[in-house]
C-alpha cells in the first residue's frame, strides 16, 4: 500500500471538511423546508377551522334530524306527530 | 293533534345518501322496501363507473341507433327535454369535459369550499355550449330506441336523480304520505296533504338556513360544496360545468335549491339558477327556493307560480 504524500493528505482535510459544510447546509436547507410547510399545513387547516367557526357552526353544533343509524342501509318505523322532516343538500 | 307511523329507510345510493319515507298502513313497510331495491336497481344500471352498466354500453355502442329499456328511454328523453328547457344550461353530454376535469371516478372526498373559492378564477355566468350535441339526441319512445351519433356519451346525473324520484313517487301515489330523497332531490307526496318539513343544508358547515313546509312538491339542491377537487393543474374543481367552456363554473353561486311540481323539474330549476349566476338566479326559480352565494350570504326566492 502506499503512502499518500502530505499534500494529498491537507487536500483530503480541506475536501472532508468542505463535505461536512455542504452536508450541513443541505440539512439546514430541509429543515426550513419542513418548517415552511408544517406552518403552511398548520394555517391552511386553522383557515378552514376558523372560517367554519365564524359561519356559526360547528359539527358538534349543527342540528341533526337524523332518527336511524347511518349503516349502508337502515329502516326504522317511526311515530310523530307531524310527517318526518327531510333535509335537502347538494349530493 | 294526530300521530302519524312512518317507515323511514335509508341507504346507500348514487354514489350517495337516499331516503324513502313511506306513512300509512301495513302496507308502508313493504312499498318503501320496494323503493328501495327499485332505486338500487337503477343505480346499477345508470352508473357510468362500471363497464357493465346500461349507460356505459350504451355510451360506448358503436351504432348510430341503440335498442335501450324503457326507463333508459324515458331518461334520454328527459335530458334532451332537459337541455331544451334551459337553454343548454342542463346538458347531459359533457361527460367527455366532466372527465377531462378529473371526475373519472366516484368521489367522495371534498376540497373545502372556502378554499376551493379562493383559488377559484372571476366569476362568470354559464353558458350554453356553441355545439349544442344534445340536440344530435332524439328517443323512439315507442319502439325504446335511443339515436345519436355515435362517440356522443351521456351522463346521468342529477336528472337520472330527479326523475328516479319522480317515478318512485308515481308507485307511491295511493299512500297518505310519503318523501323520496334521491340524492339531494326530492319528491313528496300523499294522500293526506300535509305539509313536511323540508330543511336546506348550508353548503359550508351543513347547518340548516332555511325550513320549508311543504306537502306535494319536488325539491332540488344544485351546489359545488360537494365533488369538488383540485385538478392536475391545482386548479379548484367540481362537477357542474359551464357548457360554453367545459370548465367548471364559478358564477358567484354555491349553492341553489328550488321547489317545482315535480322532482325532475326541481333538478333542472336548481341547476339552471347556479349555472345563470346571482344576476338570473332568481328568475329559474318561479316557484321559490333559496339561493347561497360564494360570501355565504343566503336569500329566499319568493314563489311566482303556485304549486298544482
Amino acid at each position: 500500500m502506499n503512502t499518500p504524500p502530505a499534500n494529498n493528505s491537507g487536500d483530503a482535510r480541506t475536501l472532508g471538511r468542505q463535505r461536512l459544510a455542504e452536508r450541513r447546509r443541505r440539512l439546514n436547507r430541509i429543515r426550513v423546508r419542513i418548517a415552511t410547510v408544517a406552518a403552511s399545513l398548520f394555517i391552511a387547516a386553522f383557515s378552514v377551522i376558523y372560517v367554519q367557526g365564524s359561519l356559526g357552526s360547528t359539527g358538534a353544533t349543527t342540528p341533526s334530524t337524523t332518527t336511524t343509524s347511518n349503516s349502508a342501509s337502515s329502516s326504522a318505523t317511526q311515530v310523530n306527530n307531524s310527517p318526518t322532516p327531510v333535509t335537502t343538500s347538494q349530493s | 293533534m294526530t300521530t302519524q307511523v312512518e317507515i323511514v329507510r335509508r341507504f346507500r345510493c348514487f354514489g350517495s345518501d337516499c331516503t324513502v319515507i313511506v306513512a300509512g298502513d301495513d302496507s308502508a313497510a313493504r312499498a318503501a322496501e320496494d323503493a328501495e331495491m327499485q332505486l338500487l336497481a337503477w343505480h346499477r344500471r345508470f352508473t357510468r363507473f362500471t363497464t357493465t352498466s346500461e349507460l356505459s354500453q350504451l355510451n360506448a355502442d358503436p351504432r348510430p341507433a341503440v335498442s335501450v329499456s324503457p326507463v333508459m328511454a324515458r331518461f334520454v328523453q328527459a335530458a334532451v327535454d332537459s337541455a331544451r328547457e334551459t337553454g343548454g344550461l342542463v346538458d347531459a353530454t359533457l361527460l367527455g369535459a366532466l372527465e377531462d376535469a378529473g371526475y373519472r371516478r366516484d368521489l367522495q372526498g371534498s376540497l373545502p369550499l372556502s378554499i376551493a373559492l379562493g383559488l377559484a378564477p372571476a366569476r362568470r355566468p354559464a353558458g350554453p355550449a356553441a355545439l349544442a350535441r344534445w340536440a344530435d339526441v332524439s328517443v323512439d319512445a315507442m319502439a325504446n330506441t335511443v339515436s345519436r351519433p355515435p362517440g356522443l356519451r351521456l351522463d346521468s346525473g342529477g336528472v337520472a336523480k330527479g326523475l328516479f324520484a319522480d317515478m318512485i313517487s308515481e308507485r307511491l301515489d295511493g299512500h297518505e304520505s310519503y318523501a323520496i330523497e334521491c340524492a339531494g332531490d326530492l319528491r313528496l307526496g300523499g294522500t293526506d296533504g300535509h305539509d313536511r318539513r323540508v330543511d336546506v343544508s348550508s353548503p359550508f358547515d351543513g347547518s340548516t338556513l332555511h325550513a320549508f313546509e311543504l306537502a306535494r312538491a319536488g325539491v332540488a339542491t344544485s351546489g359545488i360544496g360537494r365533488r369538488s377537487w383540485l385538478d392536475e393543474n391545482a386548479r379548484p374543481a367540481h362537477h357542474l360545468l359551464d357548457p360554453s367552456t367545459g370548465r367548471p363554473a364559478f358564477t358567484g353561486v354555491v349553492q341553489a335549491t328550488a321547489i317545482a311540481p315535480t322532482a325532475l323539474e326541481a333538478e333542472l330549476r336548481a341547476k339552471a339558477a347556479l349555472l345563470s349566476g346571482p344576476g338570473a338566479a332568481s328568475d329559474c326559480l318561479a316557484y321559490g327556493g333559496l339561493v347561497v352565494l360564494d360570501d355565504g350570504s343566503h336569500h329566499l326566492v319568493a314563489s311566482r307560480k303556485d304549486l298544482p
